[in-house]
């Protein structure tokens, strides 16, 4: 079915898509159906249109045989190299960086940086404040006091009440 | 044979360990990837060794090929990648500017029309220019390589509706740019 161009919204959103390249005959048909009875859009078109022209008036540099004589040949060096050398395989300008000088400090940094923090230098521990004790404060005389009796409970509790070789009697506390 | 069939039976070919296929796939495609690249660019041996890391590329991933996406897409899509690797890199390089363009003197032609020329190559070749690289990219491809907006879109990795967005916000762009020399006249 034949596509139709109805408003100039619709064809200016197709104008540009016409006027710059190849586009489907039923797409270009409709504009032109569109620009026959519209004086604004055919102005607009023109417009385009010449933009276009100007941008395609560049003339294209002339690449004789010798150039793809020496691409080829370079190529083929290249393709070589990558094949000896994996490393080699990283582009030009990665090989040679503009910023080598910084990229090298900053990497020898990294490295001296890790190599500390892997080897657990003293100073990391002795730096790093100990960690406060949750119970500290529930720690009073009392309970301090209490302790050897817990202690000999608990002894009693594991063993079982009865066994022989566990004194009942308690050694401290109230 | 349609020409991606034509591509596919090479790539067949060389992960079959025909390297003559590897040769034919650059011999077909080195001048359009250097013309993208040349465009995009805007220097001769920045687009020559752009494209040559182009084909080194291809020959490495070759054998992984899968055909989802076309040959030519594919070849387009690491071109147009490299080339905003390299205009990212060079963006920050301040000895690379607009003066260090290239324009190669045609060999035909009278030398008043080779400096009209030439001079609204400088023209263009500036508004193109300034255009930010994702844009620039679009052009090139829709302009000089006249692709289809469908397959600018799979090079860019975007919706259609993108590359049509774009294009709309570049070509606003030239206009402006280009105004100078554009008539407006209707035929």
């Amino acid at each position: 079915m034949e596509r139709d161009v109805v408003s100039c919204k619709e064809a200016r959103d197709l104008l540009l898509e016409v006027v710059s390249g190849t586009t489907p005959p039923d797409a270009r048909r409709a504009l032109w159906r569109h620009l026959d009875v519209c004086e604004d859009c055919r102005r607009e078109a023109a417009a385009l249109e010449e933009t276009v022209v100007l941008l395609r008036a560049v003339p294209e540099p002339h690449l004789g045989d010798e150039h793809w004589a020496r691409f080829m040949a370079g190529l083929d060096r290249r393709l070589e190299s990558a094949r000896a050398a994996p490393w080699a395989r990283t582009p030009r300008w990665f090989r040679h960086p503009v910023h080598a000088w910084t990229t090298a400090a900053a990497t020898v940094a990294l490295v001296v940086v890790l190599g500390l923090t892997l080897s657990g230098r003293p100073w990391s521990r002795q730096a790093a404040e100990p960690e406060p004790n949750p119970l500290r404060g529930f720690a009073t005389q009392s309970v301090v006091d209490a302790l050897p009796a817990m202690d000999a409970s608990l002894a009693v509790w594991k063993a079982g009440f009865g066994a022989p070789d566990v004194s009942y009697e308690l050694t401290g506390g109230d | 044979m349609s020409t991606q069939g034509e591509d596919l039976a090479l790539v067949e070919a060389f992960k079959r360990g025909e390297e003559s296929a590897y040769t034919a796939l650059v011999i077909k495609y080195r001048e359009p990837v250097y013309r993208i690249a040349r465009r995009m660019l805007r220097n001769h041996e920045d687009a020559s060794d752009v494209a040559q890391e182009v084909f080194i590329r291809v020959h490495r991933a070759l054998p992984r090929f899968a055909a989802k996406a076309a040959v030519r897409t594919w070849l387009y899509r690491i071109t147009v990648n490299l080339c905003l690797d390299f205009t990212g890199r060079r963006a920050r390089d301040v000895l690379t500017g607009l003066r260090a363009l290239i324009w190669e003197p045609s060999p035909h032609g009278n030398p008043g029309e080779a400096a009209e020329r030439r001079e609204l190559g400088d023209v263009v070749a500036a508004a193109i220019d300034a255009l930010p690289p994702r844009q620039r990219a679009m052009v090139v491809l829709r302009v000089y390589q006249d692709l289809p907006y469908a397959e600018i879109s799979r090079i860019m990795g975007c919706a259609e509706g993108t590359v049509k967005a774009t294009m709309f916000a570049a070509f606003g762009k030239l206009r402006t740019a280009l105004a100078p020399y554009v008539t407006g006249r209707v035929e």
